[in-house]
């Protein structure tokens, strides 16, 4: 057993036990403000090795604790992205909790190392016991998180209960759909799953137990009907938070996804695949409509989330190659422009609010960020130049590829549905625009009036973001090469 | 292609000084006034420059063939490169499009409000539609349809007037709309050729070696056309189109109803067309019916518009729909005329913009039962609008003559009864653009002056005859001496009209 296989696990544990202890050692009254450049530059560093790690070239991969640890490409893919978003919302925090006064900024940063671990851990996760314990620390972690603003914020606290109770509901379906499968295949072991899907026969039991197992995971990945909780908990919870709950917590959900449904139960695509469709139509539709009609920020952002885990859900429903590619990379773009779009309102709601309104004018008070906002959003909307352009075209090639090529003629209607659903996206990232440059700035509201004040570590943030989001449209080939070299 | 052009990739030149010099605007200080038009000119007079030299060193006989080509490899997965190149056609929309440009800036020289944002925004469509007319890999293709596109939105939402947010969101979404479908329907063509390409010469070749079964080219042609067509404001999508064009700024206005809605008419042809020959044929006669709606329907439609820039606009539908009829009809003569047409129709249409914009920035009203007697304090403006409206209604001696004559022919002489009847029905549209365009001259510009105050009206100063003088005197060049215009055209289409197969004349 090749112990020093999860080393960026154990950089994030070490990352954890040195806030732990610099939480400790400092007296009370010294701000816990440096702790976000340190985790900062912990994940950094932790980003740094994963991003000089190769990717295992030749079967078998390499595993851990008796195969219930994986480290393959995929892992490696998905684990670059939750640190990179981890390293993003420590810089995004630290402004944001010293300006609220937060107590609790030590419990906040091992919070988000040890939610960071766990969500490392998931997506290396071999088994479905390490799966669903990995789970379930990401999530406890999560729920603590969103509700950091107690004693500030009502809504956070309930957002945080919200989160808490069907959190725990859609464990069970998971557990219990995990239990069904243990009962009908004989084991846990993903690659065991796999052996058995091969050559099984369906049964009533077998298609509860997909159905169960797809709800649960569909709850992470907050898709129709199971997003209930999404929009509450973005709206609630602190920006940062809820710009990483947004990316990490989806891009790891993704990467469970297909490593059950694609990798394990391959076999039965044939049933799932039907309820992956409808979850994702649904998605399409409620998600894009819901956005329509709402004023605050954050929430509008929400629904926006979900439609996007829909736009990825394609990849895996395609359940090929060019599929999986085309989400890993739509997901690595998701994940920078969400930050960067999170990371402007969060600086906007200072003085503006979290109204929509809060945005007018900006064009003219801070033209740097509002052209950011626009590029991010109009990322979204899947415009070029920038990454979502791209990223789009990707997976609505894999969905069409798979109805041309394969005769999936269903999942060709889902891309046209998917098309024009991004046509009513397109309408109220629109209006983010319009209020940013459209309306003029309202002379009696507060905070209307200057520019916006941009701290250091959003700074950071922004650029990196920026960057990325303008690399990821205008030359993707050496960012494809990585995605083809990880997934081989 | 002459040897002084030898390695310099022009193209790119052309559509990359708007585009980066709007880039580069963008980041000007916000307190620079003056300057940003400055850029606009020099970056819109460099690529009429280039335009012009491309027009030299074109070679006339090999209309037919890409020429100037660029060709890098961009995304190797999904086979997109960065290929570049012009025929006939291209050629024609490029100097289009460089000629409308620099109109349009000149037309807004004395933009005030918020100018560096609008120049910005200006010069990154020109640079935009520059590339789609000689983009020849699809995704580049469609990447810069949408940037083309999508700045109309702020241009319109800002600028504009009237409802200018309904009509910019309105506009927007319905272009965008059939932009997914055109991402669909080229998403189809890769994956229906093999091997998988984007490269348009290459799925041509694919087309012709007849790659694409009958099947797909009914699925599939009417979900490309109409993606496009969408933009060629075809009735019953054209409604953006009224609204858009009233709302928006005056450069706006020409760029938009000049250039933009060739791109649609760009896309029909060169990619469902030139792409799905055989699905054409299937749905020609739908789209000829339609396009005869058009045509009827915006001439009627502009008969009764009482402001200056819906009848213009509700005109614009009319004579897009002669480029539709066209297009339908698949041979020769036709196609030719729907190819002259789109160029004639954008400088015309590009005049009348601009002479609304001057009208309209002395009276401040379009409004067309207040307006009078505009002749007597205007004469240049009205002079420009009488020759500008018999271009519309098609007077020998200008562009649009030989046009709409070559659509109507290629129409009746198709061969099929169906076409015979519609193309005499479009002919009787004459009659209501008759109508429109000396209702306007006769009640805006000859007649009692309306108002005491318009006695006080000054006629176009020199920058903003510049741009109504230039296109006009094209549009009359062109019109009595259209031949070498026309055999560029036949040259270039002679390769499509040939994979349509030989269909009568």
């Amino acid at each position: 057993m090749n112990l020093a296989l999860p080393l960026p696990e154990y950089g994030v544990l070490g990352l954890a036990l040195v806030v732990l202890l610099y939480d400790l050692v400092v007296p009370e009254r010294v701000s816990r403000r440096a702790l976000g450049w340190v985790c900062a530059l912990g994940f950094a560093g932790v980003l740094a090795l994963l991003l000089r790690s190769d990717a295992p070239q030749v079967a078998p991969v390499p595993t851990a604790f008796g195969g219930m640890y994986v480290a393959d490409g995929l892992a490696l893919a998905f684990k670059t992205l939750i640190v990179a978003a981890a390293m993003l919302a420590s810089l995004a925090s630290l402004d944001y909790l010293e300006a609220r006064g937060v107590r609790w900024q030590g419990e906040y940063y091992l919070l988000l190392t040890l939610v960071t671990f766990a969500l490392m851990c998931l997506v290396s996760a071999g088994d479905l016991l390490t799966l669903y314990v990995a789970l379930e620390l990401n999530s406890i972690g999560f729920y603590a998180l969103v509700a950091v603003l107690k004693g500030r914020s009502l809504t956070s606290s309930e957002a945080g209960l919200k989160y808490l109770i069907l959190g725990a509901l859609s464990s069970a379906l998971l557990l219990y759909g995990i239990s069904l499968l243990y009962g009908l295949s004989g084991t846990v072991s993903l690659a065991g799953l796999a052996a058995w899907a091969a050559g099984a026969a369906r049964s009533p039991a077998l298609v509860v137990a997909l159905a169960l197992v797809a709800a649960g995971l569909a709850f992470k990945m907050s898709l129709v009907p199971f997003h209930m909780w999404a929009p509450d908990v973005y709206q609630a919870a602190p920006t940062p938070v809820t710009a990483f709950l947004s990316v990490a917590g989806k891009t790891a959900a993704l990467a469970l996804l297909v490593r059950v449904l694609d990798a394990a139960l391959g076999g039965f695509i044939g049933v799932w695949d039907k309820l992956l469709m409808v979850l994702m139509a649904a998605t399409f539709v409620w998600a894009n409509l819901g956005a329509l009609k709402q004023r605050d920020a954050k929430r509008l952002m929400a629904y926006s989330s979900v439609a996007q885990a829909g736009y990825l859900a394609i990849g895996v429903a395609a359940g090929s190659a060019l599929g999986l590619q085309a989400a890993l990379f739509y997901a690595l773009v998701y994940v920078f422009t969400n930050v960067a779009a999170f990371q402007v309102l969060q600086l906007v709601a200072e003085s503006g609010g979290p109204e929509l309104s809060g945005l007018r004018g900006l064009g003219r008070r801070s033209p740097g960020l509002a052209l950011i906002l626009a590029a991010a959003v109009l990322s979204l909307a899947g415009i070029p130049p920038f990454g979502g352009f791209f990223g789009k075209f990707y997976l609505f090639a894999a969905g069409v590829r798979e109805g041309i090529v394969a005769g999936r003629s269903w999942l060709l209607a889902l891309v046209g549905l998917a098309v024009v659903m991004s046509i009513v996206s397109l309408f109220y990232y629109l209006i983010l625009v319009k209020q940013m440059y459209i309306e003029p700035a309202d002379p009696e509201a507060p905070g209307t009036g200057g520019p916006v004040a941009v701290p250091l570590g959003a700074r950071l943030v922004l650029g990196v973001c920026a960057a990325m989001i303008l690399w990821t449209g205008l030359y993707p080939s050496p960012i494809l090469a990585w995605i083809r070299q990880a997934l081989f | 292609m002459s040897a002084a052009l030898a390695g310099f990739p022009i193209l790119s030149a052309i559509w990359l000084a708007p585009f980066l010099a709007g880039i580069a605007l963008m980041f000007a200080p916000a307190s620079w006034t003056r300057a940003p038009r400055m850029v606009a000119l020099a970056a819109s007079a460099v690529s009429l420059a280039l335009t012009v030299a491309l027009l030299f060193a074109f070679d006339y006989r090999a209309a037919g063939a890409l020429q100037f080509q660029e060709r890098w490899t961009w995304i190797a997965d999904l086979g997109v490169e960065y290929r570049l190149g012009v025929d006939g056609i291209s050629l024609l929309m490029v100097a289009l499009n460089a000629a409308i440009l620099f109109s349009g800036v000149l037309a807004s020289w004395g933009l005030r409000e918020r100018s560096k944002e609008f120049f910005v925004l200006l010069l990154l469509l020109g640079g935009g539609v520059f590339g789609v007319f000689t983009a020849f890999n699809l995704y580049l293709f469609f990447a810069l349809y949408e940037i083309a596109v999508l700045p109309m939105y702020l241009l319109i939402g800002v600028w504009g007037t009237g409802p200018k947010e309904y009509s910019a969101m309105k506009l927007t979404l319905m272009l965008m709309g059939g932009s997914a479908f055109l991402l669909l329907g080229i998403l189809a063509l890769y994956f229906g050729s093999t091997p998988h390409s984007l490269d348009i010469p290459t799925l041509q070749r694919a087309a012709a070696s007849g790659q694409f079964g009958i099947a797909f080219q009914r699925l599939w042609f009417p979900v490309l056309f109409l993606g496009f067509a969408v933009l060629a404001a075809l009735w019953p999508f054209h409604t953006w189109s009224p609204d858009g064009h009233a709302s928006a700024p005056t450069a706006v206005s020409m760029l938009h109803a000049g250039v933009l809605m060739k791109l649609g008419a760009y896309g029909c042809l060169r990619v469902a067309i030139g792409l799905l020959p055989q699905g054409a044929h299937l749905w020609a006669p739908a789209v000829a019916a339609l396009a005869l709606v058009n045509v009827v329907y915006g001439s009627i439609g502009a008969a009764s518009q009482t402001d200056l820039k819906y009848v213009t606009a509700y005109s614009s539908v009319s004579h897009m729909g002669m480029v539709l009829l066209g297009l339908a009809t698949l041979g020769t003569l036709g196609l030719s005329g729907a190819v002259l047409q789109m160029f004639a129709h954008g400088l015309m249409t590009g005049v009348f913009f601009a002479l609304i914009g001057l009208t309209y920035g002395r009276t401040h009203t379009r409004h067309l039962p207040s307006l009078g007697g505009l002749a007597r304090v205007m004469p240049f403006v009205a002079a420009a609008y009488v020759v500008a409206g018999m271009a519309g209604l098609g007077l020998p001696g200008l562009s649009s003559f030989p046009a709409e004559l070559l659509v109507f022919l290629g129409a009746f002489l198709h061969g099929g009864l169906f076409f015979r009847v519609v193309g005499v029905a479009a002919v009787s549209s004459i009659v209501f653009t008759a109508l429109y365009v000396l209702r306007v001259l006769q009640k805006a510009f000859y007649g009692p002056i309306t108002e005491p105050k318009y006695l006080e009206l000054k006629d176009a100063t020199f920058v903003e005859r510049v741009p109504v003088v230039f296109l006009l005197s094209i549009m009359v060049v062109v019109g009595l001496w259209p031949f070498p215009v026309l055999r560029l055209i036949d040259g270039a289409l002679a390769p499509l009209v040939q994979a349509l197969g030989g269909l009568p004349r």
